[in-house]
């Protein structure tokens, strides 16, 4: 599984807004399409 | 859509490659918000994204839900029921339960956004660690977008929170423009 970045700002560079608004709940969905 | 990566899954082999599969298939792994989407709209684009009525030549090649728990088979077998009462063909798509996923190397996530040197070179500047770049929100959009999936209205409300700097916003709109265009005159 992925995790969210645990050092936002590691790099220096703010961590995007899209990145920082972390939901309340993840769930995950798994697919093959052929 | 929080996070996607793309892998192997559904067979037993230990350590798949892609030259190397043995019996799993290519698969993809979605990380959602269930507050923003359910697992059953989800169910719909994936019944709508590939031909569940046409038998696989190659395990590889298999469609399958792999589900987690009860609640997402229950729901992956009422919406197989669901299409084969609409269209009276046999579906070849199989509900099996997930048995682990191995993510693909990594020449194989984010491709459409790798094709942007300069897209990749601004996350890579955010994310200095690869996993986190691929594994980002802002990544799996703009892989999204870079392939030609997306409005020009949706990417005007979300791209000030992509992280771009002006050039990468330009290079990004140039891309959707493009797409835009070539569809207007398929």
């Amino acid at each position: 599984m992925f995790h969210a970045p645990a050092n936002p700002g590691q790099s220096g560079i703010a961590i995007p807004p899209i990145d920082t608004a972390a939901p309340e709940r993840l769930e995950y969905a798994r697919f093959a399409m052929g | 859509m929080i996070r996607t990566r793309v892998g192997y899954a559904g067979g037993t082999t230990a350590s798949p490659a892609y030259r190397d599969l043995g019996d799993h298939a290519e698969s993809i792994e979605i990380g959602f918000d269930p507050a923003r989407i359910s697992y059953e709209d989800l169910l719909a684009v994936f019944w709508e994204s590939h031909t569940p009525e046409v038998k696989p030549w190659k395990r590889q090649y298999m469609s399958a839900v792999f589900c987690f728990d009860d609640s997402q088979c229950l729901t992956a077998r009422e919406t197989l029921q669901r299409r084969v009462s609409l269209t009276g063909i046999r579906v070849h798509t199989q509900i099996l339960t997930t048995g682990g996923f191995h993510q693909a190397e990594d020449y194989h996530q984010k491709y459409y956004l790798r094709r942007h040197g300069l897209l990749m070179r601004e996350l890579a500047r955010i994310y200095p660690d690869r996993d986190r770049l691929l594994g980002s929100t802002a990544a799996a959009r703009l892989n999204g977008y870079t392939s030609g999936l997306g409005s020009l209205e949706m990417l005007e409300r979300e791209i000030h929170m992509l992280g771009l700097s002006p050039a990468g916003r330009e290079e990004l709109l140039g891309v959707i423009e493009s797409h835009a265009m070539y569809e207007l005159m398929r």
